[in-house]
């Protein structure tokens, strides 16, 4: 709650009321985010298998050193790589098409924002449960069910337990629920294009194809480039749909980064590799995202 | 308050407007090519909200199953409704004691993340000082901590402090997560509102508290309101930090409950499904009333970005 209304005796902008107003804000953000992660990479570097951290050796970059050896770690890397090529290549794609499509709709925009929106409010927890409901080998897997009914008997898979096939069913929910997000993104970029661009377009002789190529793309490419970086940092950060499906099993085939990590830390009580791993991952993460932010902003005029 | 301070309105905080028709029907052909292409475009995104919405109503009409009907039949009608399994999650499932608990969690850090950021965002938007820039970079250096790697750090921090396992710790942490983000929106909201009215309220003699709390914080409640949407509904989601933050029953959240449920409910897959429709009501109900704000943030956001 806020503090009580009081008298104040300091002036308007002087600086003592500057440095009171600061304080709670930059205060709680540097005692529970800062700090934390500061504390995390300095874990990182520690030989920390659980009890007082005063005993754990200090080792420099050996844990580091020590992921580039482990097998689980590139497996996990794999996943990671493999949730960001469908972000890329499924999720984004798909958010401009519904963008697109809507924008062009006379009526009916809202309802159906609403209804794409709804995936992406809900507790990712409850969407990892239904996720197994629609994988499950058990007699009631969506999926398999509706292979059966429609006669598509070969369709059928172990798809949270065969190998080469969990890996895609922990990281498809995870980039199916962000379409709503990016489609509303998108949408909003689309029709804050002037609809003079068309028009003029349309006078020199353009069809719905070529405005799409030549007037649409140009204009929210901006747009479209940080929906490339937040899909860069949801690949990397995903872990929730493989916890909460699989555990990152079978065999810790559909681990991702984090969630090795999670088990290192929890399971193992692995307290200083297992910090190294999340490091790794959030380094990774900003290098990704300053490379795609660097890439953006070229302008791609060969490619136009 | 005239009509006119209520008016205020940053280019970002434009409502979408929704795209018509976009130039009049210049004849009767083309009136009817403009409608009947509607209808394609139509049949896709209808198909597309089936997708989002069949899952969810699979849900539903599952929790109001019995296990064998389930089994036999996971598409079939329940022969009756079996309101037994909203008992089971809510009572034995203690569904119930996470619900008010991710009630109590969501609705203090909201309060908190509001008053942490609007104090500084009233700051960085208002005076000149030194190191501004550098707390201004300081801050938004949050946006690049993902929550993964504060878990153990905050596990082990959290329970020196004492507020381990406290529904009100787990408050403050989310707060404490949102305040890069919340700051970040509410400073550019401040900096588009006139200073007329603070210097009409500065002559009448307010403090800065005063010209803060009378001035700024009503000028500023879109804003307010719409990152408080945003934090309701990430509040009322996170899973991670709940499930390392708290450790008893007494103090788990929803999120973390559902997962639980899973593990004691076993081949009671009904009774999941009834806990998963106690945590999908509450935010469709939350994002039916507060879709406008939650399309603007993220659209500003955007934007801005």
């Amino acid at each position: 709650m806020a503090p009580p209304k009081k008298r104040v005796s300091f002036h308007y902008g002087s600086k003592p009321g500057i440095i009171l107003f600061l304080l709670p804000g930059v205060g709680v953000y540097t005692l529970f985010m800062l700090y934390p992660s500061l504390l995390s990479l300095y874990y990182s570097v520690l030989n920390w298998q659980g009890g007082p951290i005063s005993v754990a050796p200090f080792v420099g970059l050996e844990n580091f050193r020590q992921i580039a050896k482990d097998p689980y770690v590139i497996k996990a890397l794999g996943n990671n790589l493999r949730m960001l090529a469908l972000n890329w290549a499924f999720q984004l794609p798909i958010s401009l098409l519904l963008a697109y499509v809507l924008s062009r709709l006379r009526r009916g925009i809202s309802l159906y924002r609403f209804i794409f929106y709804i995936p992406v409010i809900l507790p990712a927890a409850t969407m990892a449960l239904l996720w197994r409901f629609i994988f499950s080998g058990n007699s009631y897997g969506l999926l398999n069910n509706i292979f059966h009914r429609a006669g598509l008997e070969n369709w059928i898979r172990p798809w949270l337990s065969g190998d080469g096939i969990v890996q895609w069913s922990t990281t498809f929910p995870g980039s199916w629920v962000g379409i709503g997000f990016f489609m509303v993104i998108f949408l909003a970029a689309l029709v804050g294009i002037p609809d003079e661009y068309y028009e003029a377009s349309a006078i020199d002789g353009a069809n719905a194809w070529q405005q799409f190529i030549y007037v649409t793309i140009p204009n929210i490419r901006g747009v479209y480039v940080y929906g490339m970086i937040l899909a860069v940092q949801g690949a990397l950060g995903a872990f929730i749909y493989p916890l909460l499906m699989t555990k990152g099993g079978p065999l810790h085939l559909s681990e991702t980064l984090i969630s090795y990590s999670l088990y290192l830390l929890w399971e193992k009580k692995i307290w200083g590799y297992g910090s190294a791993v999340a490091a790794f991952s959030f380094l990774l993460g900003i290098v990704a995202t300053a490379l795609v932010w660097r890439l953006g902003r070229q302008r791609p005029t060969e490619l136009l | 308050m005239s009509t006119d301070q209520v008016k205020i309105t940053p280019p970002s905080m434009v409502p979408l407007e929704e795209p018509g028709l976009r130039a009049g029907p210049v004849n009767r052909v083309a009136y009817w090519r403009r409608r009947l292409e509607q209808i394609p475009l139509h049949t896709g995104l209808l198909l597309w909200g089936t997708l989002c919405i069949f899952p969810l109503l699979w849900v539903v009409l599952t929790s109001f199953k019995s296990t064998p009907e389930l089994y036999s039949d996971p598409f079939g009608l329940p022969k009756i409704l079996k309101w037994a399994n909203y008992r089971d999650a809510w009572v034995f499932g203690r569904m119930g004691t996470y619900f008010v608990n991710s009630i109590l969690v969501t609705a203090l850090s909201t309060v908190l993340v509001l008053f942490l950021s609007s104090t500084s965002a009233f700051v960085l938007a208002r005076f000149n000082f030194r190191f501004k820039g550098l707390i201004w970079t300081y801050v938004l250096f949050g946006f690049l901590i993902p929550h993964s790697i504060l878990l153990i750090p905050l596990a082990i921090f959290t329970r020196t402090l004492g507020i381990y396992n406290q529904l009100w710790g787990l408050a403050i942490i989310y707060a404490a997560v949102g305040i890069p983000w919340n700051t970040f929106f509410l400073r550019a909201f401040m900096e588009t509102i006139p200073k007329e009215l603070e210097e009409a309220a500065i002559l009448d003699g307010a403090g800065m508290w005063g010209v803060f709390w009378n001035v700024m914080i009503p000028l500023s409640q879109p804003a307010l309101a719409t990152m408080a949407t945003f934090h309701i509904l990430s509040a009322w989601s996170e899973y991670i930090l709940a499930l390392v933050l708290t450790g008893t029953t007494a103090s788990r959240t929803l999120p973390v409950g559902i997962s639980l449920l899973q593990g004691t409910f076993t081949s009671n897959e009904p009774g999941v499904a009834a806990g998963m429709v106690i945590t999908i009501i509450p935010v469709v109900l939350a994002f039916a009333l507060l879709q406008r704000y939650v399309i603007k943030g993220i659209t500003a956001g955007a934007i801005k970005a």
